[in-house]
């Protein structure tokens, strides 16, 4: 073997410790990899940035029909369970009702489906070069809460239009938004970590999204529920935040402060599981895909 | 000075076959196997998984300023390398240790999005080789300007020629501050005069006293830009020097040629009833030369066992580049007499010519499909058996065409003069 030819170079300042890279068969350590994820927050941003350019170019509408996707869905529903069913609504027109819960829904629904997505549709990206992979999933779902944004600030008009007054409480309407957000792309994050073994998984996913609808109160309210599963029911994390947000908005009854206690403690100990599931996958993640 | 790559003893191996086939996630896989072996009463055997060493026992150094060229054949473990060191993909054995924030070019346009324009972009592939934005946004005029499009950067990237779209992509990779860089030779890209462009950027890159490791099948691009060479063989180093030495010993092995051409199931992989490949094989009609080049005869030989006939089942072949961009099907119900012909069970034995005078002077891979009941058995892309081969030469027999020509197919064709 000959000797490297350095010799003629300048001498060039070695980079600072920090900087190194270990690689081995361990992989990254807890410690580093919380590092390596706070300096990607630029690229976590640009991807978020990117999925909603993504989705808003080339349509005449534009941001229009993030409106358009739960305003839909609460309409069909006023006409089905607000005129036929005469589900009762505490009083207030069915779709004032419906909406605000509707909009919550959909962040879970949208950010848990774009989240269990990510990691198949960024395939390229994940084989050609390095980054701390969880930004793609939470980039995805994070992107849903510019839906958030914008159907909320509809919720105003609507509330006038049927003469509704929001009630003062609205500012603490988003007290439900972190434990939705945090289960949401939580679960998001496990799905796609494991659907890149197990495909089937992407049949699965939209099942179990419409039978959690069904399992929370947004169609309906809770005392439609039988006293004894009442319980239950609360005990599914997204129903508390759901019945919160739209109790601060329209006045309707607020949930039990343990529910809502017991939401944000599920959804962070959702997250802790998710993270330990990914970076176990992760490692193979390039292989398997 | 202190070496600011190090590699120890580093391997990585790839599970050839999973006995059972246990993650594919197809029931029906999973229980046809079963079946299989309870047919031939070896429920209970376990079979050993075998793996398959891509790199192995990989020990080198490089020193800051150094610019390497990684040399070696299709399978070497060149790419391998690269996607270890740029933490793409974990190692199995050994560690590596990198003093100096390392960037990896492995292919022109990640993270490339048609539907942005060509300054979001710049952003977005900038922050996902790594760049900060603030990086970005202080290259960000360089960056415009190397790739000469001032004019375009506000437009919609699908609306650019692909020339364009490849000469931004490929200045936003160049303007990577790391102390360490990773180069795969598919940058150098676009026409002629940016091409030489790129290698010029690229020669800068190493003039400035940054690492390079550069993996390059051109000979000219390694005597150009790097001082010294490593030469990997299956997995292995064989030789770490001088670049002109090791250029001379990559060569040398080229001619000798021991890259077999063919796929032998080495298990019961792919099995399917209806049909389950037992090899492929490139075979070159013309004895003297053992490496294809582009005026040889080739013939792909594909033998199959087919234990439960299918009416239409279709055996065909899918010729690809290696970065996947694919070139042509073939099916043997192509020709019309083979159009109804019923496959009853028991060992086939294909062949089907290749034309000659067609495929460019470059790297391909030959693939195995098949389709029965208009449904794929081995859906092209999917990890089917394979070869991967290359052609030499790329020229005519006349002096108006005595280099490779640019373009995928390079085909002879037959023009006259009309009267």
């Amino acid at each position: 073997m000959n000797q490297p030819q350095t010799a003629q170079r300048t001498e060039i300042p070695e980079a600072p410790q920090s900087s190194w890279t270990l690689i081995n068969v361990k992989g990254v350590g807890a410690m580093a990899a919380v590092g390596e994820f706070w300096r990607a927050r630029d690229l976590l941003r640009m991807l978020v940035m990117r999925h909603l350019k993504i989705r808003f170019a080339q349509t005449a509408m534009g941001a229009l029909w993030v409106v358009l996707q739960p305003l839909m869905t609460a309409l069909i529903f006023s006409v089905l369970f607000g005129v036929f069913v005469k589900v009762p609504s505490e009083g207030i027109p069915y779709v004032v009702y419906a909406y605000p819960a509707m909009i919550l829904w959909s962040v879970f629904a949208q950010s848990f489906e774009r989240g269990s997505a990510s990691l198949m549709i960024e395939e390229r990206l994940i084989t050609k070069v390095y980054f701390p992979r969880l930004v793609i999933p939470i980039s995805a779902s994070l992107s849903t809460l510019a839906d958030f944004i914008i159907s909320t600030l509809l919720l105003l008009p609507i509330c006038l239009f049927f003469g509704i007054r929001p009630s003062p409480l609205s500012i603490f309407a988003f007290i439900g938004l972190p434990p939705i957000v945090i289960l949401s792309s939580s679960l998001g994050i496990i799905a796609a970590a494991l659907s890149i073994r197990y495909r089937d998984l992407r049949q699965v996913a939209p099942f179990v999204t419409q039978l959690w609808f069904y399992a929370t109160p947004v169609v309906y309210p809770l005392t439609v529920v039988p006293e004894s599963l009442r319980t239950a029911v609360l005990c599914n994390p997204v129903s508390a935040p759901v019945l919160w947000f739209r109790a601060a908005f329209i006045g309707t009854a607020f949930p039990p402060l343990w529910s809502m206690a017991a939401s944000y403690a599920t959804s962070l100990a959702v997250l802790a599981l998710a993270i330990v599931i990914f970076r176990n996958v992760e490692r193979g993640m390039a292989d398997w895909l | 000075m202190r070496p600011i790559i190090e590699v120890n003893g580093l391997g990585k191996s790839y599970v050839a076959h999973k006995p059972g086939q246990k993650w594919s996630g197809d029931f029906a896989d999973i229980a046809m196997d079963l079946l299989h072996r309870i047919a031939r009463g070896e429920i209970f055997r376990k079979e050993v998984e075998e793996r398959f060493w891509a790199l192995r026992h990989l020990e080198f150094k490089v020193y800051p300023g150094e610019v390497v060229a990684l040399a070696g054949h299709n399978g070497a473990g060149k790419s391998t390398l690269l996607k270890v060191l740029s933490r793409i993909t974990m190692p199995n054995e050994g560690s590596a240790l990198i003093r100096g924030r390392l960037g990896s070019l492995l292919e022109v346009g990640t993270g490339f999005h048609p539907d942005l324009t060509g300054r979001e972009n710049v952003f977005l592939a900038g922050t996902i080789l790594g760049m900060s934005r603030l990086e970005v946004n202080q290259r960000f005029d360089e960056i415009v300007a190397f790739a000469e499009m001032e004019t375009f950067i506000d437009q919609k990237v699908k609306r650019y020629s692909s020339g364009m779209y490849l000469r931004l992509a490929f200045s936003v990779a160049a303007h990577l501050s790391t102390e360490v860089l990773l180069i795969d030779e598919a940058l150098a890209v676009g026409d002629v005069n940016f091409q030489r462009k790129c290698m010029g950027k690229m020669g800068q890159i190493a003039g400035e006293g940054r690492t390079v490791l550069f993996v390059s099948h051109s000979v000219s691009a390694m005597r150009n830009l790097c001082t010294r060479g490593i030469l990997l063989d299956h997995g292995q180093l064989v030789m770490d020097g001088n670049i002109e030495t090791v250029i001379q010993a990559y060569l040398a092995h080229g001619s000798k040629s021991d890259d077999r051409l063919e796929w032998v199931n080495p298990t019961n992989a792919y099995f399917h009833p209806s049909f389950q490949p037992q090899s492929l094989r490139l075979i070159n009609e013309d004895e003297q030369s053992s490496h294809p080049d582009f005026r040889s005869r080739l013939s792909v030989q594909i033998e199959a066992f087919i234990q439960s006939p299918e009416q239409d089942l279709n055996i065909g072949l899918c010729v690809s580049t290696p970065e996947g961009n694919e070139l042509f099907r073939t099916f043997l119900r192509d020709t019309p007499a083979f159009a109804d012909l019923r496959l009853e069970s028991g060992r086939h034995l294909l062949s089907v010519a290749l034309p000659s005078c067609i495929l460019n002077e470059g790297d391909y891979r030959i693939e195995l499909i098949a389709t029965a009941s208009n449904l794929w058995l081995l859906e092209p892309s999917k990890g089917n058996p394979s070869i991967p081969f290359s052609i030499q030469g790329g020229f005519g027999i006349t002096p108006y065409w005595l280099q490779r020509r640019p373009g995928v197919l390079a085909p002879e064709l037959e023009w006259s003069v009309l009267p």
